[in-house]
């Protein structure tokens, strides 16, 4: 630690040594410039070079507006010119007293406008014109395409544990914030391997502030390094996006988790409606927990019935009894106590909707046992709170008390 | 006069997936033949003083991984305009402040805005926080609770640097899907601002109040609260400096069913990116957070440091124009609450071009301490990828290769895991043909000193075919995704290998 405020202070001993004003936050007041710029709503200081709209995100009147204000240091603004087309032309912008203008122009989809602002005093000094430079071009494609395209370039750096480019695709403004998921992300990486996601779009919604709101269907594959074994599940998400440099980027996330299972308390905000069970998330020792997990339990050496809990915990018996459900050797059932209930779904557990799960109808009489094949899930309503579904990928039988399912909570 | 224009896009694919093997039941692909069809419209024209557009969107599948429902609307919205006035009807996403409304609703929503005076903005909304349309008419596959949500909000430019709004927000739960459903009644309010008091630096800051009230369900008693919430950013941006603070305090009892807000974390923020020369850039970051606000959590209090120093250097070496490094350190110590680690995290990249080859390498090391006997291990990672773009006549090719291993000795399990992982690709663009293309095959193999160790062998081709005649008619392309995946463990019987063929058309007009 010592070494590091060392380092810190040596750094701030060369910077202040060096031909650099680092202690100024803001410009010299007796320049000429815009105090603030905004493009459709973004700021001129976050969008970047190149800035592509699109049709949903402008007025019904289909306008881009530029607004901001003017400043002249001590002397008063003179005047104020746009061009949209590299310097070629000039237009005036009327401006109020206090420097704040607007104007709008309606872009033409694919034409690329070179957008350059010019402030001029009354002493005739201007600002640094092409520093307000940006290139604005109309996408023809639908805000469906922008967030496809967000989604996709998040998925693919994720699925290639690329933390850079991952982060590329991330907002300064993360609402769960932005170093924290960018630790979580890492400790994903480090705990999972193989990892195959993919999605389609429910909903999108795009706002007027130029956020936009998508609800997915997602399917994934993850192979943990803990264990060496796959695990999938299935479901669907919230995710809301900033528009950032001319392109979406991430702003919020809700339970379930694509990404940060690591740390997914501080990472997401919120739970998607309807969503009751915690998905895959990591722990600190970068084992799997939460639901949508895949058990094992061995009982080759040591008991006829195989017992577990959905708290996690299991164990090897001769009889039923004293667990949530357990597995026997010598019939292909699934046991489970009073006052659960249980329910055959006749679909694999990936598939399965919160909504049929915690739908009562068909649940069985508390207290029994529920025939059970590989391939299909079982439901169990537990003490009128909890739903938890498991779905046999390899059943017991007589001489091997071994039994693999896959394990859910909704 | 009336004027209008209209738009639309369609995505339609089918897709042939076959999965074999003991261990099938793992994968996440859906066997067989499925479709999937993606549909959007868009309008807009102009009417009697009215300016509107619209979006309309479906989708139609039988892959219950890709929806669990065969036919379903993706999205609806209206939208006019007269003057001040702003009507939209549909989905609705009215931002209001991070703490009361982040979210999308179906429903209604009005704002006036009169811009270039000095009245405040109002906008008023009402709706349902339904995920999906499906959820809106109580599908019994995609039923959710009813939230009805309504909202008003009121923000003021005061005089261009400065507004604040005012937001008020009820989420009420008006109907459950089963008995064990608690329903919520909850209420929110904040304040919200944005100050810029001169050039280059800006603070901005919201205050929140909720007043929650959980009802009694099966299981679970009444419950009720009140909590707030506060955010302050104050943030200064001129060359050569970008510095910012940030601090907020989210109460334990503070509920947002609408917002967005991690309950019960106190935060403090700050960060400075220094542009020490025109190649050398320094970012210093710290992160300090905590939980356990009110004192009651039974665990006790977690804490945690995250510290932070990078810097990018363009051009480390002078005689390679294309060259550019990043390193970076950064510490985790998290403590309390029966945990206790400190992790650091070393990371070194460096980006050059080597003839006609790009090329990016990244060197990781993570070490990873607790003194609770949770995570004591030492990983490595390194990852190299060479990548050119190469221009042969008209047609343009993109070969790449990529090796990557991951090292990870895990101290309190006293075993090493190593990971070894390549991949060759081959891109093509020939653009008299109006073809693209890509090939990628690779393997990844997991060896552990204990459990199960795994090799995955992929190969995917991907094409997108623009024929003149589509062109011509629309923005149309054709394409195919082909894919191999092959998993073998070491316990044989969770082998198994997919084998998927997608062809699809996209057109927009």
């Amino acid at each position: 630690m010592k070494k590091l405020i060392l380092m810190a202070a040596a750094l701030l001993f060369a910077a202040g040594a060096a031909d650099a004003k680092w202690w100024i936050f803001g410009k010299s007041k007796d320049e000429v410039g815009f105090k603030y710029l905004y493009i459709n709503k973004v700021s001129s200081d976050e969008a970047g070079p190149k800035m592509k709209i699109y049709a949903e995100t402008l007025g019904t009147d289909g306008l881009v507006k530029v607004n901001g204000r003017a400043y002249a240091g001590k002397n008063a603004v003179g005047s104020v010119r746009i061009s949209l087309d590299d310097k070629a032309t000039w237009q005036d912008v009327k401006f109020a007293d206090n420097g704040t203008f607007e104007y709008s122009f309606k872009p033409e989809a694919g034409k690329a406008y070179g957008m350059l602002l010019e402030v001029t005093d009354t002493a005739g000094r201007t600002n640094k014109v092409e520093e307000t430079r940006k290139e604005i071009t109309l996408s023809g494609e639908s805000v469906q395409a922008k967030v496809k395209e967000a989604l996709d370039a998040l998925f693919a750096a994720y699925s290639a544990e690329n933390l850079q480019k991952f982060l590329a695709g991330v907002s300064e403004n993360f609402a769960g914030d932005k170093a924290i998921l960018e630790r979580a992300v890492k400790r994903d990486f480090d705990a999972l391997n193989s990892i195959n996601l993919r999605y389609t779009l429910n909903n999108v919604s795009a706002g007027a502030q130029g956020r936009v709101f998508a609800s997915v269907t997602y399917s994934r594959m993850v192979i943990v390094n803990k264990t060496g074994q796959a695990s999938s599940d299935t479901g669907s998400t919230e995710f809301v996006f900033d528009s950032n440099e001319g392109r979406l980027s991430l702003y919020s996330m809700k339970q379930p988790l694509m990404f940060g299972l690591s740390d997914a308390d501080n990472v997401a905000t919120g739970a998607v409606l309807g969503n009751t069970g915690t998905a895959l998330v990591l722990d600190d020792g970068g084992n799997l927990g939460g639901s949508g997990q895949t058990v094992t339990i061995d009982c080759r050496s040591s008991g006829t019935v195989l017992k577990y809990n959905f708290s996690g915990s299991q164990s090897c018996d001769t009889g039923g009894g004293s667990a949530d459900i357990w597995f026997y050797t010598w019939a292909a059932n699934i046991g489970y106590a009073t006052p659960t209930q249980a329910k055959d779904m006749a679909k694999p557990l990936s598939l399965l909707t919160s909504a049929e799960v915690r739908d009562l109808t068909g649940y069985s009489t508390p207290g029994g046992s529920i025939p059970a094949v590989t391939g299909t899930a079982y439901c169990f309503y537990i003490s009128g709170a909890e739903f938890h579904c498991v779905e046999p990928v390899t059943m017991p039988y007589t001489g091997n008390a071994l039994v693999t399912f896959k394990v859910k909570q909704f | 006069m009336a004027q209008s224009e209209f738009h639309a896009s369609s995505e339609f694919s089918v897709t042939n997936n076959t999965i074999t093997g003991s261990g099938k039941g793992a994968s996440s692909l859906t066997g067989g033949l499925n479709y999937l069809e993606v549909l959007n419209l868009y309008g807009s024209g102009s009417r009697n003083g009215w300016t509107y557009n619209y979006n309309v969107g479906g989708k139609a599948t039988d892959d219950e991984r890709a929806d669990a429902k065969r036919l379903s609307l993706t999205n609806l919205q209206g939208r006019a305009v007269k003057g001040p006035h702003t009507v939209t009807a549909g989905d609705v996403f009215e931002s209001f402040s991070q703490y009361t409304l982040a979210s999308s609703l179906k429903g209604a929503s009005y704002r006036y805005r009169d811009e270039g005076t000095k009245r405040p903005e109002i906008t008023g909304v009402f709706g349902w926080a339904k995920p999906r349309w499906d959820s809106v008419w109580n599908d019994p596959v995609s039923r959710t609770i009813d939230r009805q949500a309504a909202g008003l909000r009121v923000k003021q430019d005061f005089n261009g640097d400065l507004w604040a709004g005012l937001s008020a927000v009820s989420a009420k739960d008006t109907g459950r899907v089963t008995a064990t459903d608690a329903l919520y009644d909850a209420k929110n309010y904040a304040l919200d601002f944005n100050y810029v008091p001169m050039p280059g630096l800006t603070a901005a800051g919201e205050y929140a109040l909720s007043d929650t009230e959980l009802s009694a369900s099966a299981g679970a008693a009444k419950v009720s609260g009140d909590g707030s919430a506060a955010r302050l950013e104050l943030v200064g941006d001129a060359d050569p400096s970008r510095v910012s603070l940030e601090y907020e305090n989210v109460g334990t009892d503070f509920y947002s069913a609408l917002g967005s807000a991690a309950s019960d974390r106190r935060k403090l923020k700050a960060r400075w990116r220094y542009k020490y020369t025109k190649q050398v850039t320094f970012t210093s970051g710290l992160l300090w957070y905590r939980n356990n606000l009110d004192g009651d959590t039974a665990a006790g209090t977690t804490r945690n440091w995250k510290p932070e120093i990078s810097a990018a250097i363009k051009r480390p070496f002078a005689s390679r124009p294309y060259s550019a490094a990043d390193l970076s350190y950064k510490f985790d110590r998290k403590y309390g609450a029966g945990s206790s680690g400190a992790d650091h995290y070393l990371n070194a990249n460096y980006r050059d071009r080597l003839g006609e080859m790009d090329s990016d390498t990244n060197l990781g090391y993570t070490l990873y301490r607790t003194k609770t006997a949770v995570r004591d291990a030492r990983e490595l990672n390194f990852n190299t990828s060479l990548s050119a773009r190469l221009e042969r006549g008209s047609a343009v090719l993109k070969p790449s290769v990529n090796l990557g291993t991951w090292y990870s000795s895990d101290e309190l399990a006293d075993s090493v895991d190593k990971l070894y992982e390549y991949s060759l690709g081959l891109g093509a663009e020939l653009p008299e043909k109006n073809l693209t293309g890509e090939l990628r095959l690779g393997q990844n193999m997991l060896r552990k000193e204990t459990g199960d160790d795994s090799d995955k062998f992929f190969a995917a081709l991907s094409a997108y075919w623009r024929p003149k005649l589509l062109a011509k008619l629309n923005d149309s392309t054709l394409f195919l995704r082909a894919g191999y995946n092959d998993y073998a463990f070491t316990t044989t019987s969770r082998n198994f290998r997919e084998k998927s063929v997608t062809v699809g058309l996209n057109t927009s007009f």
